[in-house]
């Protein structure tokens, strides 16, 4: 993460975000890594109170590490690039939100997201995360803030909202209606999707591991040891003071069988029509109650606990960790769905969520491992039935499934008491009620047929005696791993080239009759295609000399493909392309700045269509389609990135 | 086998049992040293001149050929009547040059080593190789590993695969449109054992399903017929072996395939994604549906222009700018190839946007 | 793509200029051009998602351009108040845009400095020696602040950061005041008012020497005060030593 690409980026990103100063001191960060006050100043030629506001500003943004030396007392500041690089991920995290917690809890995400980190005493201040239909003076007139009003009447001795709209204002006068913000705060915090913050997280890694070494190593009954002991010993406790010092885990107490409180369920039930539409997005009771007619409905007052609300001393931020693990899981689901019936997709898709609650973060390793040294990390098993529970019960899960056999209708395994017709779907359509265990029976089929071959999206686990299911992350991320640069193989060079390397990825190194024989591609062929390739740094070549004059008619050739090393340079070259593309986009803006900035005259700004000309507004329209397009596709250059790197 | 006197009758005789006891208990290929011989029993009291004689008879009479065994002790083969009669019939270079090339088998001999070996002068071994050719007791071969050597074999044997580089070639050069033929063919077998075919009351109700941008339903919008996956654990995917007598009863194909060349281009369609092995290539499954399958071959001979192929849609690097661009390397802001003097981003979003 | 896309699509400098094109056989001398012919890749429309999501990034981005911290490096009139960007927007004046006009008023203002009152800050994230005065104008440096949080512009509230449970500890430990957090800040700021000057001029030294950084700061005292005031078990959360320095 820090070549020179990846630092472009992400003072291309500060500056798109925040601005010219912030990215003249992130940029000097970048290029010296690690600065104090005075050499920063220096360097950025930056006034004082310039770099003093901008750097407090950055701080509390995650933008910059600093780190106060022991030995001098110098305050050091570095870049904080992965945070950095965060917020060209935020679109897809608050969409991500909304998609799964709501708008509201979207909203909530981006205000935090606009704190860099706050207290969630603060965020209670905050006019924007009121409900937006209330009005200021906290009367709950409205029909849609009685309704959860009425929800929510326990909970109103325990808030304590200001409702200052500027929140400037300390006064304490309770608020008169209840909110949505700490039901909210608590689904996300349940969910992982926040974190506390803590004091260690202002350090960089390397910072704080010496630090935790160094405390190690004064302790006394280290200080005993010696040798190899001594080492095995501090690489222990350091690793162990690290995670204590960094966690900021939210979850603990809001999770309920594994279940975050406040997840809405994957499908609303009673709802005839439940299995045609998208699943809803606002929270959805997690409780049992199956006749729950309101979709809104939040079902904190089950849990007694939890209609208590968040700290208000506790500060937040955003877990962008966490939010990967969803992220690439959502990955996942998309390979399925490429392939699988809908039907099947989501029934992973349950699955998915439920790892997704106990998943915090993507690798234990911070650096992807090599291909081949690379271990198999499984997933916490699910059990069959939790999985079994989450599906959508109309969702005709036989119907999408083929018979065994063909033309012989038989009670598979023994265990449907119901005939099937020849065409397996002769039995319960959507309407008609199951029983359980075909229910259960019907979820693990879909379950083996994502087990299969070519992805192998899920593996079964027996845990004493139960079916449980796990997906293997380090397979399932290789595969996305390599599906990408299989697709920039196919797209420049061709689906000849696109064999070629998996045959060679398969086989290993080759010389070029073998690679034909496996191949089946004529010689010149292969010959043109293994040196475009080459050119483009997707295959080598490797040269065996048979004796020791290393003569080339007594030397083996031997083609070969490096999938980490192919990996690496895309991944730097998606960086460049991604800079490119924001540098782009500030050159058209600068192309049409005087008429952008008309757009943005607070005048005008909300009432385009009262002051622009027509030609305006069509340009007006123009320009957002096209910044739309090139964020985009950064966007989409950021999934590659993330695929890469992050998974 | 005018041998001296009285025993001449008698090796004749023993010979010819001694070549009818081989030919009947042994394989063809069968390398018979003296001792084996005499170990037969025919040749009275191990009498080991007598056995010479009688092979000797044999090897005259061209029903043995005399090898040089292990240790260059001496060694015998038998030879059928049909080949013994071709080579009575052969003058002496010829039987030379038939027997060189006969020990080379199948994988044919290189005129100029026949030429070492016999140790002939060129225009002799010419002489003889066209009148062999020319009784059609040898024929000329191509090999693929070395294409302009002049290569020969037995006319009644097939090349091996070293030489011709299996089913796959034709004269020695990759047969491109034939395994495209068969390999096509292959595809849309294995697809229409590989998927269901559901009703078509199916079809309304898929369709209905829910689906994530309408990706996932690319299948049933685009068919008229659903299919649907089989259970895991389906045994009913077909095997080589009904693969490869599915080919050879096509008609597609002039020549019988085996199966080691019907599972060679298996591999190759499961290194293109368009297949899956599974349980270790016990059997095949189709990755598309028929109907997909049938689209996708319909389409590729339709030209150059295709579009993007559906299995691998594009990502965000090949549908950059900048995914491609040739001067990529060269390009840095304020450069003389720079993101904004570029000449690609216009035209790419004219491209997406229709402006 | 088809087979060999790779010859539609990729041409590597000057590879147009084929030896076909030139029936005289001469190799074309002209030099390569800067941006080759290439055929540009389409650009899948954006889905439904996507668009959701560009949306989310440009709301944010917007939220942080009209936010406080949104600065650019030459504000030009609208911050040529400020003393210490006015020489450098006198220069770069823009006789065209740059005069004041009537709808120069709903113009968006650039802000040359973030600003950061108007909210709270947690002082303990920030560096003390470097920081805490920007976040915090009454903080002297030198005297041990009594709460961390620091809440400018906004009038003495007792109730809330201060209960956090992670600072509780804290509370009974803190040396001066004893008092609550703002508050307590402003009573330093009366108690010390040199400081404060003191601090000032310090900073301006700061415009033409930069190496002489840290007049203000005194290890030794830094080292002291930091223990006295949190002691080894410092936070609750904070695992024991070592973290003086994120004070």
């Amino acid at each position: 993460m820090t070549s020179q690409y990846a630092g472009e980026l992400c003072t291309l990103l500060v500056e798109d975000n925040f601005g010219e100063l912030f990215a003249r001191i992130f940029s000097t960060l970048v290029h010296y890594d690690r600065l104090s006050f005075s050499r920063l100043k220096f360097y950025s030629r930056l006034s004082n109170s310039q770099l003093r506001h901008g750097l407090a500003a950055m701080v509390q943004q995650h933008l910059i590490y600093h780190y106060t030396s022991y030995d001098d007392g110098i305050t050091y500041y570095e870049p904080n690039m992965q945070s950095a690089y965060y917020l060209v991920r935020s679109g897809k995290i608050l969409e991500f939100i909304e998609h799964r917690l709501g708008k509201y809890a979207a909203t909530v995400m981006s205000t935090i997201m606009f704190l860099g980190h706050a207290q969630v005493g603060y965020l209670e201040t905050l006019p924007a995360l009121k409900p937006a239909n209330s009005d200021m003076n906290g009367a709950s007139e409205d029909s849609g803030e009685k309704q959860i009003a009425e929800e929510y009447q326990g909970e109103e001795a325990h808030q304590e909202t200001e409702d200052q709209p500027n929140g400037l204002n300390g006064n304490h006068a309770p608020s008169v209606y209840p909110t949505l913000l700490h039901p909210t705060l608590k689904a996300l915090a349940g969910h992982g999707y926040i974190l506390r913050v803590r004091d260690a997280q202002f350090q960089s890694y390397t910072d704080n591991a010496l630090d935790a070494e160094r405390s190690i190593k004064l302790r006394p009954d280290i200080k005993a040891l010696k040798g190899k002991k001594l080492e095995d010993a501090v690489m222990e406790g350091t690793l162990e003071l690290l995670k204590e010092r960094l966690d900021g885990d939210l979850t603990r107490g809001l999770m309920f069988n594994g279940v975050p409180r406040g997840a809405k369920r994957r499908h609303a039930t009673g709802a005839a029509d439940a299995p045609s539409k998208k699943a809803q997005v606002d929270y959805a009771a997690v409780d049992e109650d199956e006749d729950g007619e309101d979709e809104n409905e939040w079902s904190d007052d089950e849990f007694g606990e939890d209609t208590i609300p968040m700290e208000t001393g506790i500060t937040i931020r955003i877990n962008y960790e966490k939010l990967d693990v969803a992220l690439r899981n959502r990955r996942f689901l998309e390979l399925a769905e490429r392939d699988s019936s809908p039907e099947t997709a989501e029934v992973y898709d349950c699955l998915l969520r439920r790892i997704e609650y106990q998943t915090g973060k993507c690798r234990d390793t911070t650096q992807i491992p090599r291909e081949g040294e690379e271990g198999e990390q499984y997933s916490v098993p699910i059990s069959l039935r939790a999985v079994v529970e989450d599906v959508d019960l109309l969702l005709d899960l036989a119907g999408s499934v083929g018979p065994m056999e063909i033309f012989q209708p038989v009670h598979r395994h023994g265990k449907r008491p119901l005939e099937e017709s020849v065409n397996g779907i002769g039995h319960d359509g959507p309407n008609g009620v199951q029983s359980d265990g075909n229910r259960t029976y019907e979820v693990d089929q879909h379950l083996c047929l994502l087990a299969q071959p070519p992805y192998n999206l899920t593996s079964k686990r027996m845990v004493s005696g139960l079916i449980t299911w796990t997906v293997e992350f380090r397979h399932l991320a290789r595969k996305l791993r390599h599906l990408e640069l299989e697709r920039i193989i196919e797209a420049r060079y061709g689906d000849v080239a696109l064999r070629v390397v998996r045959v060679l990825h398969d086989k290993g190194k080759l010389d070029e009759k073998r690679l034909q024989e496996i191949s089946l591609l004529p010689f010149k062929d292969l010959r043109q295609v293994l040196a475009t390739m080459q050119t483009g740094g997707f295959v080598d070549l490797q040269e065996v000399p048979r004796d020791a004059q290393r003569q080339p008619s007594r030397t083996i050739f031997l083609w070969f493909y490096d999938p980490d090393r192919v990996c690496n340079s895309v991944l730097e070259d998606a960086y460049k392309a991604m800079s490119r593309c924001l540098q782009r986009l500030l050159f058209e803006r600068n192309r049409l700045k005087e008429f952008l900035e008309k757009t943005e005259r607070s005048d005008v700004k909300g009432n385009e269509e009262r002051y622009l000309s027509e030609a305006e507004l069509t340009l007006l329209e123009q320009w957002r389609a096209k910044e739309a397009l090139l964020l985009g596709e950064v966007a989409r250059l950021d999934e590659m990135v993330a695929v890469m790197r992050d998974y | 086998m005018t041998s001296a006197g009285s025993s001449g009758a008698s090796v004749t005789e023993l010979a010819s049992k001694l070549y009818e006891q081989c030919l009947n208990n042994y394989p063809p290929d069968q390398l018979f040293y003296q001792h084996d011989l005499l170990g037969l029993g025919i040749v009275p009291k191990s009498d080991l001149a007598l056995l010479l004689q009688c092979t000797q008879s044999l090897v005259d009479q061209k029903l043995f050929r005399l090898l040089q065994g292990k240790n260059d002790r001496l060694a015998w083969k038998i030879i059928s009547r049909e080949d013994a009669e071709k080579l009575k019939n052969l003058s002496p270079d010829e039987s030379l040059v038939y027997n060189v090339i006969h020990s080379t088998g199948r994988s044919g001999i290189w005129v100029r080593a026949i030429g070492t070996r016999t140790g002939l002068h060129k225009s002799i071994l010419d002489r003889c190789l066209k009148s062999l050719e020319g009784k059609n007791y040898i024929k000329s071969v191509h090999n693929v590993k070395f294409p302009s050597r002049k290569m020969y074999m037995l006319a009644g044997l097939a090349p091996s695969e070293d030489v011709t580089g299996g089913a796959w070639f034709t004269d020695g050069v990759l047969d491109e449109n034939f395994i495209n033929t068969v390999a096509g063919y292959i595809e849309y077998t294995v697809s229409r054992k590989s998927w269901f075919e559901a009703p078509s009351v199916d079809v309304h109700r898929s369709k209905r399903m829910k689906t994530n941008d309408g990706s996932a339903s690319v299948k049933q919008e685009t068919s008229q017929k659903t299919y649907i996956p089989f259970p895991a654990g389906y045994r009913g995917y077909p095997t080589v072996s009904m693969l490869t007598n599915a080919v050879n009863e096509s008609g597609i194909t002039p020549v019988r395939l085996g199966e080691q060349s019907i599972t060679q281009l298996l591999d190759m369609l499961c290194y293109d994604n368009k297949l899956v092995a599974l349980s270790n290539g016990e059997m095949y499954k189709s990755v598309k549906n028929p109907e997909a399958v049938k689209q996708s071959q319909a389409r590729k001979p339709a030209g150059e222009d295709k579009g993007i192929d559906d299995r691998l849609v594009t990502n965000g690097m090949t549908e950059a700018p900048c995914g491609s661009c040739p001067v990529f390397k060269l390009c840095a802001p304020g450069g003389a190839v720079s993101p904004e003097s570029c000449e690609y981003f216009d035209p790419w979003l004219e491209k997406a946007l229709g402006f | 793509m088809s087979r060999f896309g790779a010859k539609k699509g990729r041409k590597l400098p000057g590879a147009e200029f084929s030896w076909d094109n030139d029936p005289s056989g001469e190799a074309d001398t002209a030099p390569t051009p800067l941006y080759p012919k290439y055929t540009v890749p389409t650009a899948r429309p954006l889905t439904e998602r996507e668009k959701t999501q560009v949306d989310f990034y440009r709301a944010l981005r917007e939220q942080f351009h009209d936010g406080p911290y949104y600065s650019v490096l030459d504000p030009g009139i609208s911050a040529s108040r400020r003393t210490a960007a006015g020489k450098a927007a006198r220069q770069h004046f823009d006789p065209f845009h740059g005069m004041p006009s009537y709808s120069g008023k709903y113009q968006k203002k650039k802000r040359g400095i973030p600003k950061l009152s108007g909210r709270p800050y947690i002082m303990k994230y920030f560096p003390r020696d470097d920081l805490w005065e920007v976040i915090q104008p009454t903080y002297k440096p030198g005297t041990a602040m009594d709460g961390f949080v620091a809440r400018m512009a906004r009038p003495p509230l007792k109730r809330g950061f201060e209960d956090d449970e992670e600072e509780d500890e804290d509370i009974g430990k803190r040396r001066k005041t004893g008092d609550d957090d703002d508050e307590g800040g402003e009573n330093d700021d009366l108690l010390e008012p040199d400081d404060q000057e003191e601090e000032e001029i310090i900073d301006d030294d700061f415009e033409d020497d930069e190496d002489e950084m840290g007049g203000d700061y005194n290890a030794e005292q830094y080292f002291d005060g930091g223990d006295d005031e949190y002691g080894d078990d410092g936070f609750g959360d904070g695992g024991g030593g070592g973290e003086e320095d994120t004070y």
